[in-house]
């Protein structure tokens, strides 16, 4: 470890998770001030010892956050803007802040309305609430007049490419989203759940944008989780066995706004931050108890999982097959369900299963005394982020 | 097969404006070119990524390209797309480096991965235009 490094040196101490809704009577903020005092409960800590908040990419801001959860003085914020990159984004900013003494106690939360706000449904509350991203004006300008409006239309230009050029089976993606599905399936707050999914019924399910199906596809969801994070020292004084930040990187596509004019179309943010986050952690991904890997399409997984060095580029299909990552496996992989199958909570709920599994208070998915696991995060046009986590350092 | 599509059309700012109208007023694909190192760049950009200058202009490509990438959409939740599904969108990679984005006519079992193509516009107003791939010939 480097004398300027955060490895060590800040904790996760409380989770707070709503839930997954299809569906919810809750206001975005209501959620997210929810997961943010779960959260702070959790911890042990009050709302008067929180001096940092940082907030999600869009939705809810950082002030009616501290408002509503009755945080009185805040020392710090900060904002990554990286779509579902950023809560793993917003957990490295936080251990630096409380490394640095910038900040004591740094709330991160997140939620939103993904099955209601988007596609509006008669059955679901409305709302105005929306974020932004720069790279919407590249949409606006140069893909949706050409009919790819959102996410599976816009990454399917570049899957394409991998699963051609070289020969990814359906099958591999298969195995992710049954792995994720069979994980939902002991997970009480899964949308999936008592939804088992077989082989069959994936090869059977219809394209979205190819190689894009439907079972491919995360589930829209209204959610909104939570973490606390404080420093490694304070950490031990408190409620649960810490869950202490070992390594933590981002990096990004170059250019981070436009999707198709990349040397390499298939260079991942986290191919660039997944070497620098082991070096800093000090360790290898073959040390790794679990995965958490943002899972948004399966496809864009098998990308991170070769991105992170299990295999090399196309050679995903030989790592997540013959139940390698599923529980009882080698590498079990988004234990919770994921984003797939339990819920797309921005991956957030991929840090929050992290921290249940390394206190060893995952019930039925427990992967038995786990020490280090890995999350990851992926968000607008391939932005990544990776958090190297410890049982107690 | 009717290719029109009823779209709300973009309405680009900045160099996006630039590059947009003058596809429109030329009929042909232009393209950011540096006037220093040579480089081509889309989109377009105000310093040049290569050497960093701005001493730039919308020039003509020669068209001459490949399928970089495509994908098949067979699902929409867009009206306008409805009756054209399945569509097929090719990553295009010009003869001089960038990469556009190009409806087709071809089906999607007709394309391969790098396989040429040969690209064209079609003007739909001052501020879009599309950008069409057919087979390349001979």
């Amino acid at each position: 470890m480097t004398s300027n490094s955060i490895s060590g040196k800040a904790a996760i101490v409380g989770i707070g998770e709503v839930g997954y809704f299809r569906g919810t009577d809750m206001s975005i903020l209501q959620m997210v001030s929810k997961a943010s005092m779960d959260a702070i409960k959790d911890s042990g800590l009050s709302p008067k010892d929180i001096d940092a908040v940082i907030p999600p990419p869009g939705f809810v801001a950082w002030d009616e956050i501290a408002a509503q959860v009755g945080i009185p003085e805040v020392r710090y914020t900060a904002c990554p803007q990286m779509g579902g990159a950023s809560p793993v984004a917003a957990l490295i900013t936080a251990s630096m802040a409380v490394a640095t003494g910038m900040a004591n106690a740094v709330l991160v939360p997140i939620g939103w309305n993904g099955y209601s706000a988007i596609r509006p449904r008669p059955d679901a509350r409305p709302n105005k609430r929306r974020f932004t991203a720069a790279f919407f004006e590249t949409v606006r300008n140069y893909y949706a007049p050409y009919g790819l409006r959102s996410a599976p239309w816009w990454y399917s230009l570049y899957l394409q490419r991998y699963v051609k050029h070289y020969n990814v089976p359906p099958e591999a993606a298969g195995a992710v989203a049954i792995a994720c599905r069979k994980h939902a399936q002991l997970n009480d707050l899964a949308v999936m759940r008592d939804r088992p999914l077989t082989m069959d019924e994936y090869l059977a399910s219809t394209f979205i944008s190819e190689p894009i199906r439907k079972h491919d596809s995360c589930v829209e969801t209204d959610c909104a989780a939570a973490i606390v994070v404080t420093s490694a020292e304070r950490a031990r004084d408190l409620k649960h066995t810490p869950v202490t930040v070992l390594g933590g990187a981002e990096g990004h596509p170059n250019r981070p706004d436009e999707l198709i004019n990349r040397k390499d179309i298939l260079k991942l943010g986290l191919d660039y931050a997944a070497p620098r986050a082991f070096a800093m952690a000090g360790v290898t991904p073959q040390d790794m108890d679990f995965l958490q890997i943002y899972d948004c399409f399966t496809y864009v997984a098998l990308l991170e999982l070769e991105a992170l060095g299990y295999a090399e580029r196309g050679g995903a299909a030989d790592f997540v097959k013959d139940g390698n990552i599923e529980l009882g496996g080698k590498f079990p992989m988004n234990t919770h369900g994921g984003l797939m199958s339990q819920g797309h909570c921005w991956g957030m709920n991929h840090i929050v299963e992290a921290t249940r599994q390394l206190r060893h208070q995952a019930g039925r998915s427990q992967v038995k005394d786990c020490e280090i696991g890995l999350v990851t995060g992926y968000g607008d046009l391939g932005d990544g982020t990776i958090a190297i986590l410890g049982r107690n350092g | 097969m009717s290719t029109t599509v009823k779209i709300k059309l973009p309405q680009p700012d900045d160099l996006d404006a630039v590059f947009y109208e003058t596809v429109a007023k030329t009929g042909k694909l232009c393209i950011q070119h540096c006037k220093d190192c040579g480089t081509w760049t889309h989109p377009a950009r105000y310093y040049c990524p290569e050497c960093a200058s701005e001493n730039f202009a919308f020039e003509p490509v020669s068209g001459d390209a490949t399928a970089h990438s495509f994908t098949i959409s067979h699902f929409t939740v867009e009206p306008a797309w409805k009756d054209l599904v399945p569509y097929v969108t090719i990553v295009a990679e010009l003869k001089e480096g960038p990469r556009v984005i190009a409806r087709t006519k071809m089906k999607g079992d007709e394309i391969t991965i790098d396989m040429p193509i040969k690209l064209d516009v079609e003007v739909i107003a001052p501020e879009f235009s599309y950008v069409w791939a057919g087979k390349a010939e001979g």
